[in-house]
């Protein structure tokens, strides 16, 4: 069950374990993006840096023990993360019919790598909606609740 | 020196760069931590045990980049 993240009481600190994780992932970072950046011309533009930039963070993550699969639903989620925090984005039916059309698509196969990360984001929207506490079934489990409650006072 | 001339790097330099900065950022942290840990209230690690601890945290990157120099020759690729 998914459980509402409570505030933080060391919010605005780092903790240890974050930092070395960071620092490490900072490390093969940089030595990733010098194997990247070597195939870039001293005239690339900003979108081939960025681009040689984000080749290494896939490498760095997948060099962490990440798969593919994961990757793409991570940065599928990142991609669609400030969208859904700017607009307060909730699922609704209209992205589920996207969703439904993007799968059509995948299993034709004509989907492209844009709408695999859309459908990655769109999915990733979808699970937190379902593991969300505002889908779960609470009246049901109060009854039942309620139902044993009584039975154990008998 | 001629501003306007841009220079290509060493990939051996650079990788070396990168692997010293994290060599430091640890010694730095190892140190701090360390440092946390004789305060009174430990728990936290401050800019102050930061600070306290570059100063070694650079002598040890000094001594390191010194010794893999005579064993790799990475000190001359910087």
């Amino acid at each position: 069950m998914a459980v509402k993240k409570q505030p933080d009481s060391n919010s605005g600190k780092l903790h240890e374990t974050t930092n070395d994780w960071f620092r490490e992932f900072l490390k093969h970072l940089e030595l990733f993006m010098v194997e990247t950046g070597q195939s870039l011309a001293a005239n690339a533009v900003t979108f081939d840096l960025s681009f040689a930039a984000m080749r290494a963070v896939k490498l760095t993550l997948l060099e962490s023990g990440m798969n593919d699969e994961q990757i793409r639903h991570l940065f599928g989620r990142v991609a669609f993360e400030d969208w859904r925090v700017a607009n307060q984005l909730k699922w609704n039916a209209e992205l589920n019919e996207r969703r439904f059309q993007l799968i059509d698509r995948d299993i034709q196969g004509t989907l492209n790598q844009a709408e695999q990360l859309e459908l990655a984001g769109i999915t990733q929207l979808m699970r937190a909606h379902v593991d969300s506490e505002l889908n779960l079934p609470m009246e049901g489990a109060r009854k039942l609740h309620r139902l044993l409650t009584d039975f154990n006072s008998e | 020196m001629d501003q306007s001339k841009t220079y290509w790097i060493d990939p051996c330099a650079a990788q070396a760069l990168a692997e010293w900065k994290a060599l430091f950022a640890e010694q730095v942290m190892m140190h701090a931590k360390e440092l946390a840990k004789k305060d009174k209230s430990p728990g936290a690690i401050t800019l102050d045990h930061y600070r306290k601890s570059v100063s070694i945290a650079a002598q040890f990157l000094v001594n390191a980049i010194k010794d893999s120099g005579s064993s790799n020759g990475r000190q001359e690729a910087a």
